[in-house]
């Protein structure tokens, strides 16, 4: 029997908390290479893995992997699609503070069945 | 620390494309230069990039345009030579100008990486606060 | 007794029932039999040790500036929060438990 909160869901929010702090990484150094000549961006996935291992039911390693993206090669060869960066630099702030909550919210249910024991 | 990775590669960006903003006001200031011809024209100064390993982006070097320049004629120019030709250089101020653009709209896309990360850390540190 | 909730966690609480034994000797066996609990209740603070020392090598890695996360270290350490309010909750549970039992003895 647990009694810590390493359960399930735990792993998988920390899992996807990690994959999005790559992303955001990411992002950043897609950003700062906007203007870098030859430069091909790239982007983070992490949900495919994590979808499988849900239906595997079981979480190993999180594989996150970084990958060259199809945006349009430009004349000094550069691709970055900087409007889609910045859109996507958003959703994934928003994305990570929802985890946090989550992660929070879940710690949350078993204090609160503590303190009502 | 790697917890600051995104401040890093954000900052990066930040000061590359701040000099490279310093770069372009400098050649601005001297589009009009002119020279004897028997000296180097004015010669601008072009930033190369380059994208670091670890993520963000690094000034490797500057390149000058051509010393050549190009003769223009101005006989009432103090610095004319005895056919009246002083040395220009090459800056093409259109270009110049759209670059300018260019520069202010990567640091400033960089300026909201930063915002975003101190947005992440601070959720970061709320977990398991209220 | 179950505490609703938990059970969603994958945390399958003990049960114990209220009932009082028909035999004394049979409630004591009962008491001291129910070593399944008492394992549970060990088990839970190894781990609860496990869990603390976790989030004190996180915070450790953050002042040497060798964290790769600030997730990391504050998920470890809302953790090790929670692991240790569950496991005294549990433990003065069971001391309650025990203590009334021993008071039925008399």
């Amino acid at each position: 029997m647990p009694l810590s909160v390493s359960d399930g869901v735990s792993a998988v929010l920390h899992a996807a908390v990690d994959g999005v702090s790559v992303r955001q990484n990411t992002i950043a150094d897609n950003i700062a290479n906007v203007d870098t000549p030859g430069y091909r961006a790239t982007s983070v996935d992490f949900e495919s893995s994590l979808r499988d291992a849900l239906v595997d039911g079981e979480l190993g390693g999180l594989e996150i992997s970084r990958q060259a993206t199809d945006t349009p090669v430009g004349a000094n060869g550069n691709n970055v699609d900087l409007r889609k960066e910045v859109l996507a630099a958003v959703q994934t702030q928003f994305t990570y503070q929802v985890l946090t909550r989550a992660i929070t919210d879940h710690h949350n249910l078993t204090k609160i069945a503590a303190g009502a024991m | 620390m790697g917890a600051f990775d995104t401040l890093r590669i954000a900052g990066s960006g930040l000061g590359m494309h701040q000099t490279w903003l310093d770069m372009l006001g400098h050649n601005l200031a001297n589009v009009n230069t002119a020279r004897r011809t028997d000296q180097p024209a004015f010669q601008a100064q072009m930033l190369i990039a380059e994208s670091q390993a670890g993520g963000g982006v690094r000034v490797d070097g500057v390149a000058l345009s051509d010393p050549e320049g190009r003769l223009v004629h101005d006989p009432t120019h103090p610095l004319a030579d005895e056919e009246g030709y002083v040395r220009m250089s090459e800056l093409d101020l259109a270009s110049q100008m759209s670059q300018l653009i260019m520069a202010q709209r990567g640091y400033q896309a960089s300026v909201q990486v930063t915002k975003h990360a101190q947005e992440s850390y601070g959720a970061a540190l709320q977990i398991g606060r209220g | 007794m179950s505490v609703s909730g938990i059970e969603a966690l994958g945390f399958t609480p003990a049960t114990f029932s209220p009932t009082l034994p028909a035999d004394v000797s049979s409630a004591r066996s009962e008491a001291v039999g129910s070593s399944g609990f008492a394992d549970l209740v060990l088990d839970g603070i190894d781990r609860l040790e496990s869990v603390q020392h976790r989030a004190d090598a996180l915070s450790v890695q953050a002042a040497t500036g060798d964290l790769g996360a600030i997730h990391d270290y504050t998920i470890a350490a809302s953790e090790a929060a929670v692991t240790t309010q569950l496991t005294v909750a549990l433990r003065n549970k069971a001391v309650e438990a025990f203590t009334e039992i021993m008071r039925m003895q008399v």
